[in-house]
């Protein structure tokens, strides 16, 4: 027998209490992890974003379109390298299910000077701009819905008023980023031909020549549009990204919160299960210390049973979250709004780091305790 | 001249709760000679097992100094101590005191892993205590799979594992029938007369000083000496 087998005998001497504590923290730490897995993917996908890009939005509402010969103003400015329209359409493919990714009007000539760091063949790009019902979609959704150059697909309209659905194909497949080749694009001009050409456009995404340029842009584009009826709002895509997630509160100090609930609830959970733990054997304690062990031995000794069972919660916690997050699509779930969520090592070892903690500080309280009292007084406790 | 194995000089406790006193013993002084086996006897109160504690260094006098061997326990720090008592005493408990998780062998084993010993030779020390005690066939038993004699046999290989100078034994058949009483009185004794172990024991029954070379008795906080029956005199 080693300390290691005198702690597992140890920890299993109640199997129940020991599992039910483990499995308390292993649910806290998925929660946990899952909160600030999906505040770090939000905060890749910011620091994603491209310094040369700037977005220029109706200045009341992201929903408010803008007119189109917006563009041709905004392709004037000095500095402007390429303007792309991106109108939102969401529509669905087959079902909701299987809805994971966005989808955009965009002008096929431009958007992949918008968005360089896009790959695609050069044919399959001329394929995209010289037809009218022409797509391109990401490398990953192509995959995952096993779509190939020439496949038609049929989207039809959830909120966009359109008169029939929009049929597709298949023209070009992107890789890069795009929000992890998880997005399709289409011709404005099918959209605005099946909308009864309404001359207007969701968003213009503008590419700019310099990081110098960004902000003379930006104030250049909505000094234009000041005056009208459709006064814009321009930003970069990293602020755009930003309140774009801003809209639903301030996450960071929600998780905080949430996760800073849960620690405190974790620490009540196995303090109460190792307080208990201990005083059950506070005889014990005084006969180990009668055979010649030293209080510190016996502290670290209870500690390492309260470590054993928080560690291997927040193990199981983490693992989950990590196989769970890896197998689940989550842009059926969020309609492409979260393509993939990635637990990562970090994030894994914060989990772990954190029930660690929660093990030291709910055991080292009762164990210091259990470990001072005078071995006389020990011999005699009847628990 | 020879030099007592526990030296015992004016050694006084008190118990302070609140503001009560309470003087269990005071101004003992007492030798015990090493291959001797001393019971000590005395009615409920009368401060036996503290005595024992404060031997093992377990609890503080008031006044006075322990001194076993060479150690002056009295002067020690707890960590000195603690390795002392892991060398140097072997404790036998009236309520065996057990861990319940673990097998006869592991809590055999227990104070060896303080030890330094590698795994098989804390294995050789273990299967000669328990073939000592005669529960060599016990080993993979846990404490709640023996009887009561049995148990505190363990607890004795548990004590001697360690080969200690002293034996500290504290009513070790009060939990006890009459026969498996009998039993681990003979092997105490055995212990002192064929190992030279010595032994202080704390004991109310009286057929239990019969095995002992000298006896004592504590009342009052006064020690008394008192002759010791022949182990023939009445059956057990």
């Amino acid at each position: 027998m080693s300390y290691a087998g005198f702690t597992w005998k140890n920890v299993r001497r109640n199997t129940r209490r020991a599992i039910l504590t483990m499995l308390s923290v292993a649910l806290a730490v998925f929660v946990m992890v899952t909160l600030v897995s999906f505040v770090a993917q939000i905060d890749r996908n910011v620091n994603e974003a491209s310094p040369l890009r700037l977005i220029t939005r109706h200045a009341v509402s992201l929903t408010n379109f803008l007119p189109e010969r917006y563009r041709a103003q905004i392709e004037r400015i000095p500095g402007v390298v390429a303007v792309t329209e991106l109108s939102w359409f969401g529509g669905i493919y087959i079902d909701e299910a299987r809805t994971d990714f966005a989808q955009f009007a965009c002008d096929p000539r431009t958007l992949f000077d918008v968005f360089t760091e896009v790959t695609i063949p050069p044919d399959q790009k001329e394929a995209f701009q010289r037809e009218r019902t022409a797509a391109v979609i990401g490398r990953s959704k192509a995959e995952k819905h096993r779509l190939k150059i020439g496949d038609r697909i049929t989207l039809r309209p959830r909120d966009i008023p359109v008169a029939a659905p929009l049929e597709l194909t298949i023209r070009g497949i992107f890789e890069g980023t795009i929000n992890n080749e998880a997005q399709l694009f289409f011709h404005r001009e099918y959209l605005e031909e099946v909308m009864g050409r309404p001359g207007v456009a969701g968003t213009y995404w503008i590419r700019v020549d310099s990081v110098d340029s960004v902000s003379r842009v930006s104030e250049a584009i909505d000094a234009l549009f000041q005056n009208t009826d459709a006064p814009t709002k321009t930003e970069t895509e990293r602020a755009f990204t930003m309140g774009f997630v801003s809209m639903l509160g301030d996450l960071k100090q929600l998780v905080a919160t949430i996760s800073s609930a849960i620690i405190f609830s974790l620490l009540l959970v196995t303090g109460n299960t190792m307080a208990m733990s201990v005083r059950e054997r506070i005889r014990e304690i005084a006969i180990l210390t009668s055979l010649g062990f030293r209080r510190g031995t016996i502290f670290w000794l209870l500690v390492a049973e309260g470590l054993l069972i928080t560690v291997s919660g927040g193990l199981l916690g983490c693992l989950s979250a990590r196989l769970i997050f890896g197998a689940l699509d989550l842009g059926a779930f969020s309609q492409g709004f979260f393509q993939q969520v990635t637990v990562t090592g970090p994030i894994i070892a914060a989990g772990l780091a954190v029930s660690a903690a929660v093990g030291i500080v709910s055991a080292g309280i009762p164990a210091y305790r259990a470990a001072s009292v005078p071995v006389a007084e020990g011999l005699r406790y009847v628990g | 001249m020879k030099q007592p194995l526990v030296e015992i000089t004016h050694v006084s406790k008190v118990f302070r709760h609140d503001d009560v006193e309470v003087r269990v013993f005071e101004d003992i002084s007492l030798t015990v000679e090493a291959g001797e086996f001393l019971a000590l006897r005395g009615p409920s109160g009368s401060g036996k097992t503290t005595l024992l504690n404060i031997i093992a260094g377990l609890d503080k006098p008031t006044t006075g100094y322990v001194r076993v061997g060479d150690a002056l326990v009295t002067q020690m720090t707890e960590n000195q101590l603690a390795q002392w008592r892991n060398r140097h005493i072997g404790f036998v408990f009236q309520t065996f005191n057990l861990i319940p998780v673990l097998t006869a062998y592991e809590n055999v084993e227990l104070p060896l892993l303080l030890t330094g010993l590698s795994s098989r030779e804390r294995r050789r020390h273990v299967e000669t205590a328990l073939k000592l005690v005669g529960l060599s066939d016990r080993m993979t038993h846990y404490p709640r799979q023996l009887s009561g004699g049995q148990e505190q046999r363990v607890a004795i290989a548990r004590a001697i594992v360690t080969d200690p100078t002293l034996i500290l034994a504290d009513e070790p058949t009060g939990n006890l029938d009459a026969r498996s009483a009998e039993e681990v009185l003979l092997l105490l004794a055995e212990l002192n007369r064929r190992l030279s172990k010595t032994i202080i024991m704390v004991t109310h029954d009286p057929r239990a000083v019969r095995y002992a070379s000298r006896q004592l008795r504590l009342e009052k906080g006064v020690l008394l000496s008192a002759e010791v029956p022949s182990v023939t005199e009445e059956p057990v």
